[in-house]
């Protein structure tokens, strides 16, 4: 494509310069005479010819006659206002000068006349699907962005302003390369990337591309509020396997911010690790503020079946004590945990207060559809042997640091810890508080719908040094060593 | 024939000496290997003895003595680690799995931690040891009270940081430290690198966890006495034939599980 394109470059210039050969023949001329559609006044004679609008930005002198070089590299003539002509002047004194009224150009076998092109552009907003289909199927258009060329393209026609999905049209315009200049009305815009249309078939990406002889080429320009993110704080963070997140312009932006006390978690992965969405980095400086990151792999161990059996691996189920499994309201305090075999969901918002101790040994699965707060030395926690599940009724409002489930969560290997969608302003973000293990997390919230996701995480899990104090002993390992000696 | 005669007797001292001899070495291994079989069985009754008073010193938390009904006894001693002047070397070898816990506040009788008793010395020492092939770095979380509330600190050491592109910081020295050679040695000053008053802060505890190799971790508290770490568990047991066997046990407090030093623990990817 792009020899192609230089090829025709080529052909331009050369059928530039023929076309000012003194022996051409020009004649005046009329839109519908001209076979681009284009009759224009050349020079400050008042003779017409089939040919290209100014480039307003390629200004020659303003001496009469003077020469200037365009894009295309044929010299043409200025007129007295210091225009530029391309490709359409016989330079004065030429062969056809002037031209006879009522007559036609006749371009010469060898000068094939380039014909002006099209450029529309668009800005639209796409959610996390960044892809072309995406984009060009969006009907949210950003209105008041403004389109421009830089000074680098083969002209810069007056920039236009979009308007609801409709993008703006630069018409007539000369062959040559083109820089797009995308302006959007805010920074919380984040541009994700442009997809190149050529004479409507998809032919690049990119704000910039060469446009040919009477090719019409689109450039859709896609936008997010802003990609959803993680965020950590004051606690380790492990991933056996890639550990990501990118991390926007925020501050502190770090994917594990200082906890209370002051210090941020060592970060550990397994496979690979990228805290910016830039393909040049991987955002190693924004890991912490002390950026400690650490490839290590530790073994998988099954939690939940450690914790089951570290509390005497119970048979006997606590089912009859909950009316309804579907919906469990705060139980009472009690040194043993409560084991539940299947599903259950929690009801209401729970708070469990100092003095009291709550876990729960879960055989199924266990959603939240209301908060677990713990005040004073109060403990919580769910292992789980198949998966957790939040509701999305279940959070906080984008810049809120409350959190919502306190505690200890464990899921199995194979289970995975879900936070939900966000789907309401006021429960958009997840923030958690305590230790959360499990085989998988889905991280499913967003903050598009609030226009947050470049101003705030997503989700937000604070690390909780009080639970490894107020935590029950049984839940805790007892270190032994053992070793014989001489009597 | 009187020739004949003196053959037939040779020939029968002959072969009554080999007879006799066999005889002799069957009775003798016999007679050896029933003492060996005495032995083992006597160290093994010792062993278990041992390890009954290992059980019920571990149950009870407390010394005694006891003779069993194989006619067996052991004796079992229980003392404190820690609560004195000097290093602390953990018993054995701590793996990258692990994470150590040092407690810098006292323990009751029932095990709950006494955070009136705390440590309050503002220079220590951590030593930990070389290692053979890998080199170990060691995170140190320093978990404290302070107004109430529950705070941590963080450090984190390894002297092949270069390499490894952590941005863990290097060991103060590397040689002598704890009483030992070949050690990585940190040394920490609680006010300065992590802004901790002891004065004025409850230190509760230091959590210790080697990254990359194993190692044996030891702590100096230097002008400091530490608080009581574990219990050391001596017991001996023994039978009437006067065979012994010694079993040691350091059983350590009750601590959190190294997986809850994490905010986040993914078995898999971690990605948004």
């Amino acid at each position: 494509m792009k020899h192609m394109r230089l090829l025709g470059l080529l052909i331009v210039f050369f059928g530039a310069l023929l076309f000012i050969k003194p022996d051409v023949v020009f004649a005046a001329c009329s839109n519908d005479s001209c076979p681009n559609g284009n009759c224009i006044q050349c020079g400050f004679t008042s003779y017409y010819d089939c040919g290209y609008p100014i480039l307003a930005s390629q200004q020659c002198s303003t001496t009469v006659n003077d020469t200037c070089c365009h894009i295309g590299g044929s010299c043409t003539i200025c007129d007295t206002t210091g225009a530029c002509y391309i490709n359409g002047c016989d330079p004065i004194g030429g062969g056809g000068d002037p031209p006879p009224p009522g007559a036609t150009a006749v371009p010469t076998a060898t000068g094939v006349p380039t014909v002006p092109g099209t450029i529309q552009a668009r800005a639209m907003l796409v959610t996390s699907d960044t892809s072309c289909a995406a984009i060009a199927a969006s009907t949210t258009g950003l209105t008041g962005t403004v389109f421009g060329f830089t000074p680098a393209s083969a002209s810069q026609p007056t920039p236009q302003t979009q308007t609801g999905a409709i993008p703006v049209t630069f018409s007539s315009l000369p062959t040559g390369a083109y820089v797009l200049d995308v302006t959007p009305t805010s920074v919380d815009y984040i541009y994700t990337g442009t997809c190149i249309y050529s004479n409507g078939t998809l032919v690049g990406y990119g704000n910039s591309d060469y446009l040919s002889s009477a090719e019409s080429l689109t450039f859709d320009v896609g936008y997010t509020l802003g990609t959803p993110w993680l965020q950590t704080m004051g606690g380790d963070v492990y991933a056996s396997g890639v550990l990501r997140s990118y991390i926007p312009v925020v501050t502190p932006r770090s994917f594990n911010i200082d906890g209370t006390g002051g210090y941020p978690g060592i970060v550990t992965y397994g496979t690979s690790a990228d805290f910016d969405s830039s393909t040049l980095s991987t955002g190693g400086t924004l890991v912490s503020s002390k950026n400690w990151l650490a490839n290590n792999t530790h073994t998988a161990i099954d939690y939940y079946d450690y914790f089951y059996h570290r509390f005497d691996a119970p048979t006997l189920t606590d089912n009859a004590l909950f009316v309804n499994l579907a919906a469990v309201s705060k139980p009472a305090s009690r040194s043993t945990p409560y084991y539940i075999d299947g599903d259950m969901t929690t009801t209401g918002d729970w708070t469990v207060t100092s003095g009291e101790n709550i876990v729960f040994i879960v055989t199924g699965n266990v959603t939240f559809t209301g908060n677990i707060n713990i005040t004073g030395d109060g403990f919580v926690a769910f292992i789980v042997n198949g998966n957790i599940s939040v509701s999305s009724s279940v959070g906080v409002t984008s810049a809120s640091t409350a959190s919502v489930l306190d505690g200890i969560y464990i899921v199995s290997p194979t289970g995975t810890f879900s936070t939900g969608l966000s789907t309401a302003a006021a429960t958009a973000r997840f923030v958690g508080k305590g230790m959360f293990i499990a085989g998988n997390f889905l991280l499913q919230r967003d903050l598009e719908l609030v226009g947050a996701n470049t101003a705030n995480s997503a989700e937000l899990f604070i690390y909780d040094p009080q639970l490894l104090v107020t935590m029950p002993d049984d839940m805790k390992d007892t270190s032994v060593s053992w070793q014989e000696v001489a009597p | 024939m009187k020739k004949q005669d003196g053959q037939i007797v040779l020939i029968t001292l002959l072969v009554l000496t080999v007879a006799i001899t066999l005889v002799l070495a069957f009775i003798g291994r016999t007679t050896i290997n029933n003492a060996i079989t005495s032995q083992l069985e006597d160290s093994a009754r010792a062993f278990n003895a041992a390890e009954a008073g290992i059980e019920s010193a571990l149950k009870s938390g407390a010394g005694s003595s006891e003779i069993l009904s194989s006619g067996a006894n052991f004796a079992v001693t229980v003392t404190n680690v820690g609560g004195a002047v000097g290093v602390f070397d953990y018993p054995s070898l701590t793996t990258t799995e692990t994470t150590e816990t040092l407690w810098l506040v006292d323990h009751d009788a029932d095990g709950s931690l006494l955070e009136s008793s705390s440590f309050a010395v503002n220079d220590v020492n951590l030593c930990w040891t070389q290692g053979s092939s890998t080199v170990p770095a060691l995170v140190v979380t320093v978990v404290y009270k302070r107004s109430g509330v529950y705070y941590v600190a963080r450090g984190a050491y390894d002297a092949d940081a270069v390499n490894r592109g952590n941005n863990f910081s290097l060991p103060t020295s590397t040689g002598t430290g704890c009483g030992k050679s070949n050690m990585y040695v940190q040394s920490i000053n609680f006010s300065t690198d992590f802004g901790i008053n002891v004065a004025t802060d409850t230190l509760i505890m230091l959590r210790i966890r080697p990254y990359y190799a194993s190692t044996n971790i030891s702590f100096d508290p230097l002008a400091g006495s530490l608080p009581l770490q574990a219990k050391k568990i001596e017991s001996t047991g023994a039978v009437a034939s006067g065979t012994t066997r010694k079993i040691i046990v350091y059983q350590q407090y009750k601590s959190a599980s190294s997986v809850f030093d994490a905010v986040l623990h993914s078995q898999s990817a971690l990605s948004k």
